[in-house]
């Protein structure tokens, strides 16, 4: 037992015993479809400026319907901050996809300048994130170092191409290690002590299944590719183009396969991931994560909500969301050596809203 | 401290320096928020004798967050305290007694009934469809309208050094043919775009061997047009070549070329917004109806610079028919199809030709 026989805690009990809980979601697909769709009518009929509004109320459905110990998450993001920093982005990036017309040297230009920006992007969209997270009233933090991220986030990826891209089980591990080893909830920081070589065996496992589809593919093209017959004409240019039917219906399927294949394999690594993360994070003397995510399922959802999405003309996204989460939440717990609520608060200040503008509208995930 | 209005509200108080939970009651009375707390059944260690205490908030340092769906009502207080309560029609009572601002109620209430829902779909349907169909290129006209010309000059620069570099070879015809097709080419535009004393374009031949590009004509937005030598051998008369050429001032004049980058521009930023917080690749879903929307507007273009070139070939050859001819030929052998015209940029070439036929004066009445 971890009490007194009078009820009060035991002051020291080692974090690997204590209390389990399971996180709990109670979202409904019907509910959050008519949040979605009512704030995307008000989204464009507003032209967009109605959008940081949906989207924090969005995430406060999602986060309010997760539960820990019968208290819910909550999201306290300002719409009117989000919406200056979308505003500021989206005008970034108007100019950047118009400067391509215009100057080759200033479109190479905008796009070094953004990938030195990229980190400082990224770190605020964490401390943001962090910040406007609380959890039974405490804010959650996030205490990394800004030349942190510029080593994670730039530094370490321009590694990759030298390396051939073998560094990237590594790079996966120091960006875990930098987003939740310095992670706090309240007072109480976190640390970070997952294996680096954990990984290694999630990528080596998705090239596995990345090289034998590929041959497999290979094998239908080349079958295709032999057997279609190709007209000769090749463009006729400003007056009329009219692409054979059958080359452009064989293509497609296979197009799409490639991409739901990538996609079902990125959601393999990032569920891998995100258990390694999960499992690796623990907040010393009070608590620790456990995780029952089961990474193939969890893609094999990734990939059929994709489909539906698709059918759908993205009708369907409000549906895919909460049946994600209804996957993956419960099986995700924390396992507590004291009482969850023996948390004291932290120190904070509001933070900028462009980081987390930036990642929304560019659909940039820091994820985890 | 009597309440004044209805019963108080039960709940659980956090004060935002603790993660302790405690029960609450609340109610308001004239000028603070009362909250009468106690600690929750469930933690025990917390000393059994603990007292209720009571806190005071002045009632305009309170606020409501709004209502979402069954979610529990939250009362935010001052130092990052809140109050969190079940009670959805108590909540509701005291913001109608204080006054508080309501906004998102109505968001709320709209999202909470099947027939209001079903209504936004067809609002966003219909805003969207709108959009796309107007909106956008009403908007991309007036951002071309607006786009000085010293821009539209330096797009030629750019864009014909990325041709020349992937796809083009200097020209192999003769001097006279260059020169004879760069003055029809001035006549043309004269009476295609007579600009008056400011040009806005300069119309200028650039004459390339195509290579795989075939025969083939380009119309860039500063006034550069460059034609293929394939073309130009293609056509069999000036008349003919006079037709191409009409067609593509009528692209510059009327600004395709930037137009055509807006919309691709704001296509994007649109699709961006509404698949905003999925995953990239959930943008799949958006970009099958971005590539056909492209294409229309491409098809609505190609129309445009028909009518400009059939209007300058009727006055000044009298019919259509060497645009007519040369399209005819250029196009033959190709096959066309429902599906293929969908995807392509060009409306079906009998489509156009029906069209352009369609600017011809009436034939004058046979004896």
């Amino acid at each position: 037992m971890d009490t007194f026989p009078s009820g009060t805690a035991l002051p020291t009990t080692p974090a690997s015993e204590g209390r389990r809980h399971d996180l709990s979601f109670s979202g409904r697909a019907g509910e959050y479809f008519r949040l979605w769709i009512v704030n995307l009518a008000l989204t464009v009929v507003t032209l967009g400026v109605y959008w940081a509004w949906a989207k924090v109320r969005q995430r406060k459905y999602l986060y309010g319907h997760t539960r820990l110990d019968g208290h819910n998450f909550e999201y306290t993001a300002d719409p009117v901050a989000i919406l200056k920093g979308h505003l500021l982005v989206a005008v970034l990036f108007v100019l950047f996809a118009l400067s391509q017309y215009y100057n080759e040297w200033l479109y190479i230009g905008l796009i070094v300048a953004f990938s030195a920006v990229w980190p400082l992007l990224a770190w605020q969209s964490l401390r943001f994130t962090a910040l406007n997270t609380r959890h039974r009233g405490l804010r959650f933090h996030f205490h990394g170092s800004l030349g942190g991220a510029f080593k994670i986030f730039l530094g370490w990826p321009l590694l990759l191409i030298p390396s051939l891209g073998l560094l990237m089980p590594y790079l996966a591990y120091l960006q875990r290690r930098y987003m939740f080893g310095n992670a706090a909830y309240g007072s109480a920081r976190a640390t970070f002590q997952g294996d680096p070589g954990v990984p290694w065996i999630v990528y080596l496992t998705a090239l596995g299944v990345s090289t034998g589809f590929g041959v497999l593919v290979a094998l239908l093209v080349v079958g295709v590719g032999v057997g279609a017959a190709v007209s000769g004409r090749f463009d006729v240019g400003g007056f009329a183009d009219d692409p054979p039917l059958a080359l452009l219906l064989a293509v497609v399927p296979l197009y799409l396969m490639g991409i739901a294949l990538s996609a079902g394999l990125a959601a393999y690594v990032s569920a891998a991931l995100l258990n390694f993360s999960l499992r690796g994070t623990e907040l010393p003397g009070q608590l620790r994560f456990e995780s029952r995510i089961n990474p193939w399922r969890l893609a094999w959802i990734t990939v059929t909500n994709l489909l539906a999405q698709g059918l759908t003309l993205g009708l369907a996204t409000p549906w895919a969301t909460v049946r994600r989460l209804r996957y993956l939440v419960p099986l995700v717990s924390v396992v507590a050596a004291r009482d969850l609520a023996d948390v004291t608060a932290g120190h904070g200040e509001q933070e900028s809203a462009l980081g987390e503008a930036a990642s929304d509208f560019l659909g940039i995930e820091v994820g985890l | 401290m009597t309440p004044t209005a209805a019963s108080p509200l039960r709940g659980v108080y956090l004060d935002g320096r603790s993660a302790r939970a405690h029960d609450a009651l609340v109610w308001s009375d004239d000028s603070d928020l009362v909250l009468l707390l106690a600690a929750r059944e469930d933690q025990p260690s917390l000393p059994p004798a603990e007292e209720p205490t009571e806190t005071r908030v002045p009632l305009r340092e309170v606020r409501f967050e709004p209502p979402l769906g069954t979610l529990r009502r939250v009362l935010l207080l001052p130092g990052g305290a809140r109050f969190e309560t079940d009670d959805h029609a108590g909540v509701l009572g005291l913001e109608r007694a204080l006054g508080a601002p309501r906004g998102l109620h109505l968001v709320n209430a709209v999202e909470a009934r099947p027939v209001w829902v079903a209504l936004s779909l067809v609002a966003f349907v219909v805003a969207a469809a709108l959009f796309v169909r107007f909106g956008l290129p009403t908007a991309a006209g007036w951002a071309a309208a607006l786009t000085p010309p010293a821009a539209m000059t330096a797009m030629d620069t750019q864009v014909l050094r990325v041709l020349d570099r992937q796809y083009l070879q200097p020209s192999r015809l003769g001097a006279d043919r260059r020169r004879s097709a760069e003055a029809l080419l001035t006549r043309v535009a004269r009476g295609v775009d007579p600009q008056g004393e400011r040009p806005t374009f300069r119309y200028r031949l650039v004459l390339r061997d195509g290579g795989l590009l075939g025969a083939n004509a380009l119309a860039l937005p500063g006034g550069t047009i460059v034609l293929t030598d394939g073309l130009v051998s293609e056509a069999r008369d000036d008349a003919e070549l006079a037709g191409v050429l009409a067609h593509e001032v009528g692209h510059v004049a009327a600004r395709h070329g930037v137009r055509s980058a807006y919309q691709g521009v704001g296509l994007l930023v649109f699709a961006s917004l509404l698949t905003g917080d999925v995953n990239s690749a959930g943008t799949l879903a958006a970009a099958i109806p971005v590539l056909l929307v492209q294409n229309g507007y491409s098809r609505e273009m190609e129309r445009e610079a028909d009518r400009a070139a059939a209007t300058y070939l009727v006055r000044a050859y009298g019919s259509t028919r060497p645009l007519r001819d040369i399209l005819t030929r250029l196009t033959a052998g190709s096959r066309e199809g429902d599906l293929s015209d969908l995807l392509s940029t060009h409306p079906a070439t009998s489509e156009r030709l029906r069209e352009l036929a369609a600017f011809d004066p009436p034939l004058p009445a046979r004896r």
